[in-house]
């Protein structure tokens, strides 16, 4: 009797210890999720420097540039110290977070194609691979004026036009091929080169 | 003769209890805490730690959670910047610490404002308080995190759309930022709430319907996460989550928490590089001089306006300091039962480098054990810094003999606590 209590309180350390050890083997194998986007076959094409438009809006891919490009970041801080002042937008830091992350920014000509407000967000902007891995917009940058309507209300006024600069963090070594505006009907397709 | 196969069969029962009762309490408290043994409500602090404070960084809202039978039974945001609802913006008194209270001779600030404590621990049962008088509801707990956290908890439940954007773990915490930014319309606060619901649930869902291995990888991650001090819950778990409340656990032995504040410079605390270089004399009498220097490296083109306090063990006596830094405030020396406190204000250029050393002397550091005199430094990362680097360098007295040394050296990195160590004849 003895030896058999003996026998399970050491199956049952047993089990508990091998409990631990499986649940560190899982532990260490944590899922990252890569994101993908399909570009639907009715998508609108533009390559870069072209305009491509939809229903409500029209954009010019003008250039894709890292983060820490001097011009880049230059251009970024002026558009920050101007909405700072206008509207209480935060400054946003060029430096990515982790050595192994990049900030790519791509410069887009946003217009109004429509006689009437049209509904903007600088969210459906996602940058796509070769192989479709999807980085959408992380924040975004632009004159005083175009904040006020692009960023804060989220609409475009009649005859909005403005360049806007779109933030995205990808990893180190990301090969960009697209940009894509996603909630436009049709979805509006920009080549990066 | 007899009373021996009693004694083994006793013993081996005992084993057995223990053992069943070391799983059965954490899952019973896991319970408990789910709402499975009566409604629990909970306040969740989400913390902007782009924009650093004592405890992690800024609060960017604060939602109320009642748990009910491992299910939410409902789920309530409120936001630091909402202009219709000012339950954040109540002015509450600050009861410390004195470091921050008096550098700045403030007694009140907002309630979002008022995590200026030295750890999440300190602060949580604070908030309690302040919120049952602000708001008049009783609350079990407080979970902290901030948006090293969230988008940690996204890499598990992948992707979430609210208010048809698509938020992952690599655009959250500017999202998080951008919608506590527009909260203040009507629209951003709706996507704001939208955000933190989804979020929340999905956590949730995730927490009660996921797979064994994603399960063990939240769980997983939820202890890292406590580990760097990105997640806080408060009371502590025990088992369940070591460590999870925040507080310095440092045994007896030398000490180092910097504490840092940011002065509305935005959210600047991810472009900034934090360095610890930390040389210790130790004197034959047990007694130590400390060189403690705090560099800044700013990689942000606006300068930072920061409040630095440096806690080491009481008793310390600060003997110079130097600076490279501009507008430089200080230093103010406070003394408490658990630290002394030096405590400088200073502006990082943009682009720039930005130091302090402090000198000071620590009486009895050093200590004997059975095979010689050992010291140990502990440093307490502070909630919400992303990572810092350590050089430790210790001076051993003249004619002793080095044993072992454990993170001595230059240029190591810690993401949590560190532990330097030395033993020597």
């Amino acid at each position: 009797m003895n030896r058999k209590l003996v026998a399970a309180a050491s199956v049952i350390l047993f089990l508990v210890i091998a409990l631990a050890a499986i649940a560190g083997t899982f532990l260490t194998t944590a899922p990252t999720y890569e994101v993908t986007y399909k570009e639907p076959a009715s998508a609108v094409h533009a390559s870069l420097g072209k305009t491509a438009t939809s229903n409500t809006i029209a954009l010019r891919l003008n250039g894709i540039a890292d983060g820490s490009d001097p011009a880049t970041r230059a251009a970024w801080a002026t558009l920050s110290r101007l909405a700072e002042n206008g509207t209480g937008l935060y400054n946003v830091s060029l430096t990515p977070r982790s050595p192994n992350d990049r900030y790519l920014v791509a410069n887009v000509t946003v217009t109004n194609a429509q006689p009437t407000q049209v509904p903007f967000s600088y969210g459906a902007f996602v940058l796509l691979t070769p192989n479709n891995t999807a980085y959408y917009a992380n924040y975004a940058e632009c004159n005083r004026g175009c904040v006020q309507q692009a960023l804060q209300n989220q609409t475009l006024n009649a005859g909005f036009s403005s360049d806007l600069y779109v933030l995205f963090s990808v990893p180190a070594g990301t090969n960009v091929q697209r940009i894509v505006y996603t909630t436009s009907n049709p979805v509006i397709v920009m080549s990066a080169a | 003769m007899r009373d021996h196969p009693h004694t083994a069969r006793y013993v081996t029962l005992a084993v057995i209890v223990i053992v069943i009762a070391s799983l059965l309490f954490p899952l019973l408290e896991g319970l408990g805490a789910a709402g499975f043994f009566g409604e629990k409500t909970y306040l969740i602090v989400l913390q902007d730690n782009s924009e650093i404070r004592g405890t992690g960084g800024l609060i960017s809202l604060v939602g109320v959670l009642t748990m009910r039978d491992g299910h939410i039974a409902s789920l309530q945001y409120h936001y630091s910047h909402s202009s219709s609802d000012p339950t954040l913006q109540t002015n509450v008194s600050l009861d410390g610490p004195e470091s921050f209270t008096s550098f700045f001779n403030v007694e009140t600030a907002a309630l979002f404002d008022s995590n200026v404590q030295y750890n999440f621990a300190s602060f949580a049962p604070k908030l309690q308080s302040d919120w049952y008088t602000v708001t008049g509801q009783k609350v079990d707990g407080v979970i902290g995190l901030d948006f090293t956290a969230v988008q940690a908890i996204l890499n598990i439940t992948g992707p979430i759309t609210a208010t048809g954007d698509v938020i992952t773990s690599r655009n959250v915490f500017q999202r998080l930022e951008y919608d506590s930014w527009t909260a203040t319309t009507v629209k951003g606060g709706e996507q704001m709430a939208s955000l933190l619901s989804t979020l929340t649930y999905e956590t949730l869902a995730l927490i009660v319907g996921a797979s064994v291995p994603q399960k063990l990888a939240l769980y997983n991650t939820f202890q890292d996460l406590a580990n760097e001090k990105h997640l806080f819950i408060y009371p502590d778990l025990g088992p369940l989550l070591r460590n999870a409340d925040g507080t310095s656990r440092a045994p007896e032995s030398d000490v180092v928490s910097v504490v840092d504040v940011n002065f509305g410079n935005g959210k600047s605390d991810f472009g900034i590089n934090r360095t610890i270089d930390y040389h210790v004399q130790l004197l034959p009498d047990g007694s130590t001089v400390s060189n403690l220097t705090l560099t800044y490296v700013n990689g942000d083109w606006w300068a930072s306006d920061l409040f630095s306090q440096a806690l080491v063990p009481p008793g310390a006596n600060l003997t110079a300091v130097h600076y490279v830094a501009r507008e430089f405030d200080g230093p103010q020396t406070t003394n408490s039962t658990n630290f002394t406190a030096f405590s400088s204000r200073f502006i990082v250029s943009p682009y720039a480098t930005a130091s302090i050393t402090y000198l000071y002397t620590l009486p009895d550091r050093v200590y004997g054990n059975g095979i010689g005199s050992h010291y140990d430094l502990y440093i307490a990362k502070q909630g919400g810094i992303e990572r810092y680097g350590l050089n430790a360098s210790v001076q051993l007295p003249a004619g002793a003999t080095l044993i072992h040394a454990e993170n001595v050296g230059s240029n190591l990195v810690f993401t949590d606590d560190a532990h330097v160590s030395v033993v020597y004849t």
